[in-house]
């Protein structure tokens, strides 16, 4: 039965002209930015590497596809989490605005089955998502930059091989899906108890914000709590690119992640089992 | 020959906060009957319709359905119904077939029941047309052909003519009387009287979430035998005339009384001692008048 029901929910989101103003933003957006990334390349190397100048002699362009993708993630990760709510908000707040669980809710099948259902269909969709977005940026930035070492500031400049670049942006997705998985457990959670799709991306999104805001205030408070904060973890994609890539806080990022996934999904079933459908 | 209870309700409370949807309510649902559930909106006919359909889950009382609590039973108590709650809502950024096709995945229905139920509501030339481009009737009748889809021996409808023209309305009821000629048992919740009369053979009226009717047409519209006292001590008339054989109480409220009888008005006056205050004993010609 439960293939039948995530068939059914990838039914409704194919059909739903929302599900794509991710994927079509993301389309229009990156190729502009390698773009410009391409026509200010010069400048962007003396921002970077305006002090290193004095002590060092560069060879050739530091800009290439990888460091373009680089900084794509860099600037936009931040925003994924409005993209990533666009089919969680909706997708069980949705039924009960249009009174369309009436139809679904009266068939002789268990809401957990139904609400599961509808959660392979949130993650799936932010996988996808968080694919594309990454893997658009390196296809469009290595069509039109080309490949070469990538250059990335931990403490100090870094080099990285080109040959570790493709491995290390797979490791930035796994732990960027990690977090904008939690993300989307939150909006879902949100979504079983709002009656409009609006409220779950404004609630998610605040919270992302204000989790943001207290890894980068600096008192002792703040940072005392952030560890625990999956918000703290949305540019965690950085560690993929250390050297060497520091495991140990991926394991972490991944263990807070799954606390808060937990205790978002355990609310989102408890609620929705329970609730009664009076709209 | 009185029809089999079917489905039976005991003593079903739901409270919305402090308001009272549905106040002790227990009345059963023959088997093969086209029952009538009445009141006025705001009465408890959806609230009971959702109770039924699984959709409210917190409430007190019992239900059972062919003498088994629906509580232990309710997958297979699903199975055996079909219902349309309130207006009707589907995926309106899908066509009706797809529409259908969502909810035969999940009642165990054949796809060829797609088309056959399409064809039962007239449906078959629009199937592929976004059921967002419908019109109020025509979604009724998709409202219809979901509840049909998995062919359920029960049927509950509620309000299937509301917003209905005349000849929607004309249609409807034979679609209705066409099913319960096929031997399901339907339940039809309506504030429309004269569609009861159309339709029913047994009824029940809630007003404010309590049952204060409960019968069969036959007996309602028998103009000779339905008569009504109303009196401030009604719950006192009550008590002499249910001691007499020769009545049937049909409904009691706190100054009405309608009762089934062969007895005229003036015998019944003498089964009420003197001392009890009468404001009126009347024969009623019509459900209208009841339902008032």
């Amino acid at each position: 039965m439960i293939k039948f029901l995530i068939y059914n929910e990838f039914q409704k989101i194919i059909n739903r002209k929302r599900t794509y103003i991710g994927f079509i933003l993301i389309g229009i957006l990156i190729p502009f930015i390698v773009g410009a990334i391409d026509n200010g390349g010069n400048m962007l190397e003396k921002t970077i590497y305006g002090q290193l100048s004095d002590s060092f002699f560069f060879v050739g362009s530091l800009i290439n596809g990888y460091l373009a993708t680089y900084i794509i993630i860099a600037v936009l990760i931040t925003h994924m989490p409005f993209l990533s709510t666009i089919v969680a908000a909706d997708i069980v707040s949705g039924e009960y605005s249009k009174g369309t669980f009436r139809l679904y809710l009266s068939r002789p099948i268990s809401r957990s089955k139904i609400l599961l259902s509808k959660l392979i269909i949130v993650y799936g969709y932010t996988i996808i998502l968080m694919g594309f977005f990454i893997s658009y940026s390196l296809l469009i930035s290595v069509i039109w930059l080309g490949t070469g070492e990538l250059a990335v500031f931990h403490m100090g400049l870094l080099f990285l091989a080109e040959d570790d670049a493709l491995i290390r942006f797979f490791i930035a997705f796994l732990t960027s899906t990690v977090v904008m998985l939690t993300v989307s457990s939150l909006c879902f959670f949100i979504s079983t108890i709002s009656k409009n799709s609006v409220t779950p991306i404004i609630i998610t999104i605040s919270t992302v914000f204000v989790g943001t805001a207290i890894s980068i205030i600096p008192i002792e408070f703040f940072e005392r709590i952030n560890p625990y904060l999956f918000t703290g973890y949305i540019n965690s994609y950085l560690s993929a690119f250390h050297d060497p890539i520091p495991f140990d806080a991926i394991l972490r990022l991944i263990i807070v992640c799954f606390i808060w996934t937990v205790i978002f999904l355990g609310l989102a079933f408890n609620h929705f089992i329970k609730k009664d459908i009076t709209d | 020959m009185k029809n089999n209870e079917l489905i039976t309700l005991n003593h079903v409370i739901k409270n919305f906060g402090k308001s009272k949807a549905l106040d002790n309510v227990s009345f059963s649902i023959p088997e093969n009957s086209i029952f009538g559930l009445l009141g006025p909106n705001g009465s408890g006919k959806s609230t009971l319709m959702r109770i039924l359909s699984g959709l409210i889950i917190k409430w007190e009382g019992e239900i059972f359905f062919e003498n088994k609590n629906i509580a232990s039973c309710q997958k297979y108590f699903l199975q055996q119904c079909g219902f349309l709650i309130e207006n009707p809502t589907f995926y309106e950024y899908l066509s009706a077939h797809q529409n259908l096709s969502l909810l035969a995945r999940i009642s165990n229905s054949c796809p060829e029941a797609i088309d056959k139920v399409l064809s039962d509501v007239n449906l078959t030339e629009d199937a592929h047309r976004k059921v967002g481009d419908y019109s109020y009737g025509m979604k009724q009748r998709l409202g219809i052909a979901q509840a049909i889809l998995h062919d359920p021996d029960i049927l509950f409808l509620d309000e299937p003519n509301n917003g209905l023209d005349p000849l929607g309305i004309q249609e409807m009821n034979k679609t209705i009387l066409g099913l319960h000629k096929k031997g399901k048992t339907i339940c039809v919740s309506t504030h429309i009287l004269n569609d009861v009369e159309e339709l029913c053979s047994d009824i029940v009226i809630l007003k404010e979430g309590k049952l204060i009717l409960n019968s069969s047409m036959e007996d309602l519209l028998d103009n000779s035998r339905v008569i009504v006292i109303k009196s401030k001590n009604a719950r006192s008339i009550e008590k002499y005339l249910t001691q007499s054989n020769a009545c049937r109480l049909i409904s009691s409220e706190e100054e009405k009384l309608i009762i089934s009888t062969d007895l005229n008005i003036h015998s019944i006056s003498q089964l009420i001692p003197k001392k009890i205050s009468i404001r009126s004993i009347t024969k009623e010609p019509n459900l209208t008048k009841l339902f008032k």
